[in-house]
This record gives C-alpha cells, structure tokens and sequence, in this order.
C-alpha cells in the first residue's frame, strides 16, 4: 500500500496549481524590479510600413516620414516630462 | 542609468553601420512634473525639444509630432514605445516600453555585432537642473479629488498679441463628464520655456468664470492667493463646482488678467488672456503626478529624468498612515508599506495638511502622511538626542483620513 503525500506537499500542489502565474511573477528579477505596464497600447504590428505623415525638425522644418526610408531608422517617442 | 543614456550608447555604436536614431517629441505624458506644461503651439513645441535635447545632453536628434498628435496616434499612443523600420520603411521590431538592451539584442539580430559595446555610464551624459525663475513650494498645492481627467482647453491664441506665460490646465471629476455634476479643477501654471513667474508684489490674478446656457458654476469669480514672497512659480489652482444639462455641449469661457516677470528679459507685464474649456475629456492630456490621491501632485524635481515614469520622484519620502502622534517629542509612529517606523519632525519642518498650513498638532491618528526627511544629517547638534536611527522629516504633507 502506497504512503499517502505529506501535508505540506499537498498544500503546496494546491497552491501552485491555484496561483502559478502570480508565483512566477514574484519570482521573476523583472517582476520584482517593475510592475507590467497596466495600460496595453494598440501598437502597429511587424510589417505596418512608415506612416505617411510629416513630423518636424528642431528648427520646425517639415520632414516626411517616408523620407527615412533606405536605411534601419529606429524611432523612440519621449518628452520632458 | 537612465534609458536616454542607454539609446545613447545604442546609437553611438550603431551609427557607423548606418541606423539612423530619432527622438519623437510627443505630447507630455506628466504635465506638471518638473514644472513643464504642455505647450499651446508648435513653435512652443519645438522649444521643449530643444530643451530635451538641452536637459538630456542628447546626440540623437529630435523630431516633433504635429499639434494634433498625429504621428503619436498613428503609432498607437504609447508615451515612450521604440520602434525599428527597415530600408524599405516596414516595421521590423515594436517595443511598447523603450528598452535600450533589447533595442540592441534586436540591432545584433537585424543589422549585426558591433565589436566594442558603449556603456551608458561611459558617455556621461550632462544633466543641467530644469529651468527654475523663482521660488517653488511657496503657495501649498490644492488637494484634488481622485481620477480627474484633463480636458480639451482651447487658448485664445488670435485674441493675445503675447504667448500664454502661465498656462490653463483644466481637468474634471469623472462624475462630472458623466453626469453633469461635479467639480472643475483649474490650474494656472508659469511656462518655464519663457522663463517667467508671477510678479507678487502687483493684485494676485484675478479668473472670471463665463457659463454658456444649460450651466452653473459656482464660483465664478477667483482669485490667486496673496503671498509675501515677491515671485514664485508655484500654480493658481482652484475648484470649481459645476452643474450642466445633458444637451449642454458648449464650453465655458475662462478669462484670467495677472501680472508676470521674466528677470532674465527684464520685463513685467500685465496680461488679459482668454481661455474656452470644454467639458470632454483630452485623450493627449496626460496625468498629472499625483492625481490619484498621491500629495505633492507635480511638485519638484525627481532625480529619474524625463523618459519613463519617474517613480523614484520621492526616493527618500516616507508613507504610511499614523498611528500616534507625540507633540512633546514631536514624533510620529506611521503604519508604513515597510512595517511600523517613527518619523521625527524636525521644529523648522513645513507642515501642510489638506493643502493648508498646518502644525503638528494638526496631525491626527489616521492620517495618511508623506514625509521628506533631510537630505543628509547634518552635525550632531542637529541629531535626535536618542534613536539616531530615526529620520528627522523637514517636510510633511498630511491627508484627512476618509471620511473625516
């Protein structure tokens, strides 16, 4: 006859299966460093081409988007505060 | 180390191998924050991204979205997202939050090793203090209501031969966009772009509250604070009580004369200026910090710098709800996130409870508090006489506990 599983592993499966993602995520070095953004954005996906749009220099001269084609161009957006 | 030091270091090595970088000036995520305030017009747009460039000591250059936040829309609203475009202007990698490090792992992947890798702190990058025209922290902030949302404010640019030095930020309880009924927040704040502050030693502004048909506001005259200092930059901010019918659409027209310096122009002036604040929310408003019950709403300089969430504002701070008060030894016992802790109050420490003046003995049980100790203990005569381990505060900020 098979010894019935300790209490604490018992207890310890229940959990587990109940809260795994939350486990995970107070493990994980990124959880604990910052929380998940809680606002998702609705980005444009992997192959979206550059906007037709026309942004501005520091000078406020006018600069198409499409004028950054040719070359890899990374774009971050931020501002001062 | 801040993301800016770490795109920085990205676009360092990445530039011989041809990637181009580009900041996108965006409409402001925390207005407020460090005294900036969103700008009305493009030209004032283009002088925060010569200011970001300034304050960030940044070699990648600035592009500034439209007015109506077109290029921000278009890549779906995301304060700071990071995008990759290849030669043929398709997207090849998206990022919600900028993250210099994987920005790189994807650069390795799309274009290549680079042979010596830049650290961020090897560029050490400048970082001159925010513009600051006078003294800050002289008239105690207004305490707003929880979740406000900002609204659309339209200045009356044509009608004012002179730029909008103190700006009109308008933001309303959420029960008032959807019933009707509620409460208007209106802050005036001094532009640092234009280097100016209020000139105290003329008649405080004066806002004159003009309700279309359908509304009522309550009240409709308002006037700024009298305050001994002769300048600050602190803002005029006031609550207003508003009633509207349903049907009402039309905004409320906001007129605001005062009196503002610039030192470095040389010049004071009166000025008369006109606002229209419409009772629907600005999607491009952003959140003030603070807002959400935090005290200190936008107040000072953080050390994290402009690009994320500066969270870290108030490193030092210390929350937490009281538990008791001692006015003889002038020390709280808080109910902190960190356990139960005691706070000293220093006899020279600004008390502001409510967004009033207060003393200690103001401070009740319940309350919730937020307490900035001094930056470093100074000599030994300025040390507890026991305990050296507890912080000796020299600023507080108290709220009423609900209900009370």
């Amino acid at each position: 006859m098979r010894a019935a599983a300790p209490v604490w592993f018992r207890v310890g499966l229940v959990l587990a299966v109940l809260f795994p993602a939350a486990a995970l995520q107070a493990q994980s070095p990124r959880g604990r460093q910052r929380p998940r953004p809680r606002v998702q954005f609705r980005l444009p996906k992997p192959g979206a081409p550059l906007p037709k749009l026309t942004v501005y220099d520091e000078q406020g001269k006018p600069v198409p988007l499409q004028s950054l084609r040719g070359s890899w161009t990374v774009l971050v957006f931020g501002c001062l505060t | 180390m801040s993301k800016v030091s770490g795109l920085e270091a990205v676009a360092r090595d990445y530039r011989p191998k041809g990637v181009k970088f580009y900041f996108i000036y965006k409409a402001l995520a925390h207005p407020s924050y460090q005294g900036y305030v969103a700008p009305y017009t493009l030209e004032e747009r283009l002088a925060h991204a010569r200011e970001a460039r300034r304050r960030l000591g940044t070699s990648i250059p600035w592009l500034v979205d439209a007015m109506d936040n077109r290029l921000k829309h278009a890549l779906g609203d995301a304060p700071n997202s990071e995008f990759v475009f290849n030669p043929e202007g398709k997207l090849a990698r998206v990022r919600q939050w900028s993250n210099p490090q994987a920005l790189r792992k994807d650069l390795e992947e799309l274009v290549g090793p680079v042979e010596k890798i830049t650290r961020p702190e090897d560029l050490k990058l400048p970082r001159p203090a925010p513009p600051q025209a006078a003294k800050r922290g002289v008239v105690p902030r207004l305490e707003v209501p929880r979740g406000m949302q900002p609204l659309k404010v339209e200045p009356q640019l044509a009608a004012s031969a002179e730029p909008f030095y103190m700006k009109l930020r308008a933001e309303a309880e959420p029960e008032l966009l959807r019933s009707g009924r509620g409460r208007l927040y209106l802050g005036f704040y001094p532009d640092p772009i234009y280097g100016v502050h209020w000139n105290n030693l003329t008649p405080p502004p004066q806002i004159v509250l003009e309700a279309p048909k359908g509304m009522k506001l309550s009240p409709t005259r308002l006037q700024g604070p009298k305050v001994k200092e002769p300048a600050d930059i602190d803002p005029r901010e006031f609550l207003v009580e508003v009633q509207k019918s349903p049907q009402g659409k039309a905004p409320l027209r906001v007129k605001i004369s005062y009196f503002a310096c610039n030192d470095q122009a040389g010049w004071c002036k009166r000025l008369e200026q006109e606002y229209l604040v419409y009772l629907q929310r600005d999607a491009d408003g952003g959140r003030r910090l603070g807002t959400r019950g935090g005290p200190l709403a936008g107040r000072g300089p953080g050390p994290r710098g402009p690009f994320g969430p500066p969270r870290a504002m108030f490193r030092n701070a210390i929350r937490g709800v009281v538990l008791q008060v001692d006015l003889k030894q002038r020390r709280l016992q808080l109910r902190s996130p960190g356990g139960v802790r005691t706070v000293e109050v220093a006899t020279d420490a600004r008390i502001v409870k409510n967004g009033r003046p207060a003393e200690l003995k103001d401070i009740r049980r319940g309350d919730r508090v937020l307490a900035l100790p001094r930056p470093e203990q100074s000599g030994k005569d300025d040390s507890p006489a026991e305990g050296q381990n507890i912080p000796r505060v020299i600023r507080l900020r108290a709220r009423s506990a609900p209900g009370r």
